[in-house]
């Protein structure tokens, strides 16, 4: 009897916990676009390449095209210990089926040196902290 | 969303076919209680039949899901006609949907309320769970527009690739997305919240008649109200469909230990063959159930334990097609430092287990752990073996193995921080494991009380 009476008090109130986040986060994700939650944009923006130039990288690349990602030793430096991995992860998922190759002529430099891409760089998009999108020539 | 109502309708199809070959039912009533059950035996054959497909190199897509939907359902009706399975019947004469008792209503309305907000939770839940990019829909993906799992650069290796990973859930979600008829990240949640109904629905039709309501109905509303549950229930994640699959397989492996019904060690087998394939730790932890099998019959050993070895062998050769895959493909599953990374970390030992016992005692669990080791020794005391000594024993070898893994990957710092160790995730599946236990526990510490109280003198 004690056990099951701590079991429903503790169940009871982690209920309305549970139900109170659930519907917060609803909430909260309601207010996002479509376009938004469809760009997985919920938390950490620092994992998060700006959408206006990802949207670029989906118009520009074509689906059997192949890309690669460059981070320069500069990229924001001590913000995360898995930042880069994780960025280049949630690219490589949010390109496909385009996939990543290191000898990819479609380049996204994050800070990079851009000297050392291989050819001439030929930037089509790119944001105020540093990321660049382009296409190397060779 | 109505894509993928239709794909786990046709799951729990595929799943009622082989239920009714191994067990058959004498009304459908009786499928209502089982319904949960069915569901993930679907589920689990499915996944071992599409893993199995994909390792040898059979493309995915609807033909090879319903292709093998139909396959196992016609191999069950047949199997089921040839064992004069005797056909169901509507229902029992007199049957009517019985009323739950006044005390246990607030309870089952809670339980309702708790998926109705979770359903709209995740039906707006963007995909930014990390190991979902990285493994498991990433595959998912490859598999939808490759019909393979991805190649080198998805499997193969690379620093984020996660090659060993099994491709349980990856499947899941390709047959979601195939069943959806686009790539929607975001509905893909909710694939989630099917598989948590099913796992719910499982362990209280299984333990209806077994356990009063008003032992169960509380215990299940804790576990879904845990924090560490409740947060992570509706996550593109593996962790909980290992629980699910091997919380369902070990309480059936239990009740096959007490009724020794075939039809109970079969669909176990499956379950658990199925938990191997949906992750790594599903090897370990389907290792733990058996473990706990064998020292809970030890007194029947004759008898059982050559069942069980069989039983143990048939879980491996379900995930053999892709433990081989792995071979062929030269993929190593191993500790960043080795296997023999431990004898070097000795100092690990220690911290990893008082990590692995903190975090099963974390108020993240909301007291389910007290709970849970309160409900088997009072279990014990009450003169109760079997079972307590199958749920201490899974929590033992659960508990060490978990140390275990920590202690030997070095890559894991002695932290409860997510991204830095999966010992929150690693309990998650202990405690799922678990939950259907402690019902059964207090139930037959419950009717010993009983009995001692009426007993006269």
């Amino acid at each position: 009897v004690l056990a099951v009476s701590a079991a429903a008090v503790l169940g009871l109130v982690g209920f309305v916990d549970a139900v109170g986040d659930f519907g917060a986060r609803a909430d909260r994700l309601a207010r996002l676009s479509a376009e938004d939650r469809a760009y997985g944009f919920v938390q950490s923006p620092e994992l998060w390449p700006p959408r206006d130039i990802v949207d670029d990288v989906r118009t520009a690349i074509p689906e059997s095209g192949e890309f690669r990602v460059e981070f320069g030793p500069d990229w924001r430096v001590g913000q995360m210990r898995w930042t880069n991995a994780l960025t280049a992860g949630f690219l490589r998922f949010h390109l496909l089926p385009r996939r990543q190759s290191p000898t990819a002529e479609w380049v996204l430099c994050f800070a990079c040196d851009e000297s050392k891409l291989g050819g001439e760089f030929s930037v089509l998009s790119e944001s105020p902290d540093g990321l660049r999108f382009g296409r190397i020539a060779r | 969303v109505i894509g993928l109502l239709l794909l786990n309708v046709a799951v729990l199809g595929v799943g009622a076919s082989l239920l009714w070959s191994v067990r058959g039912w004498r009304y459908w009533t009786d499928l209502m209680r089982l319904g949960g059950l069915a569901y993930l035996l679907g589920l689990s054959a499915l996944v071992v039949l599409l893993t199995t497909g994909v390792a040898v190199g059979v493309p995915f897509g609807w033909p090879l899901l319903i292709g093998g939907g139909i396959g196992l359902s016609l191999i069950a009706i047949i199997v089921g006609r040839t064992a004069r399975v005797p056909r169901p019947t509507l229902r029992p004469p007199g049957w009517r949907i019985s009323q739950p008792p006044p005390l246990v209503l607030p309870f089952a309305l809670c339980i309702v309320v708790y998926f109705a907000m979770l359903f709209r939770s995740l039906r707006l839940t963007p995909l930014f769970e990390t190991d979902a990019w990285w493994v498991w829909t990433v595959r998912a993906k490859a598999l939808h527009y490759f019909g393979d799992l991805g190649g080198a650069d998805l499997v193969g290796g690379g620093a984020t690739g996660y090659p060993s990973y099994p491709p349980g859930l990856s499947l899941v979600h390709a047959a979601a997305f195939e069943a959806m008829g686009n790539l929607d990240t975001v509905t893909l949640h909710l694939q989630h919240w099917f598989l948590a109904v099913g796992f719910v629905a499982a362990a209280l039709g299984l333990l209806a008649g077994r356990v009063r309501p008003a032992i169960v109905y509380p215990l299940a509303l804790l576990l879904l109200s845990m924090p560490g549950f409740a947060d992570r229930v509706g996550w593109a994640m593996a962790d909980c469909l290992l629980g699910y699959l091997a919380a369902t397989g070990g309480l059936l492996l239990y009740l096959w230990l007490e009724d020794r019904a075939p039809w109970q060690l079969l669909a176990s087998t499956v379950l658990l063959g199925g938990a191997m394939l949906v992750k790594r730790e599903g090897t370990i932890v389907v290792a733990c159930v058996l473990v706990a099998s064998f020292a809970a019959s030890i007194a029947q050993r004759r008898e059982v334990w050559p069942r069980l070895v069989l039983a143990g062998a048939t879980t491996l050769a379900l995930a053999a097609p892709w433990r081989t895959y792995l071979l062929v493909s030269g993929v190593r599953d191993e500790p960043t430092e080795g296997y023999l990374a431990f004898v070097e970390h000795g100092d690990r030992a220690w911290p990893s287990l008082e990590l692995v016992l903190t975090t099963f005692l974390d108020p993240v669990w909301f007291g389910f752990g007290v709970v849970a080791l309160f409900a088997i020794g009072l279990a014990f005391l009450c003169g109760s073996r079997r079972l307590p000594v199958f749920a201490i024993t899974f929590a033992g070898a659960s508990f060490v193995s978990s140390a275990f893994v920590i202690w030997s990957e070095t890559a894991f710092e002695i932290t409860q921080k997510p991204s830095l160790n999966p010992i929150l995730r690693m309990t998650l599946v202990t405690t799922l494991v678990l939950a259907p236990l402690v019902p059964l526990l207090l139930e037959a510490s419950w009717r010993a009380g009983s009995h001692v109280s009426r007993s006269p003198g």
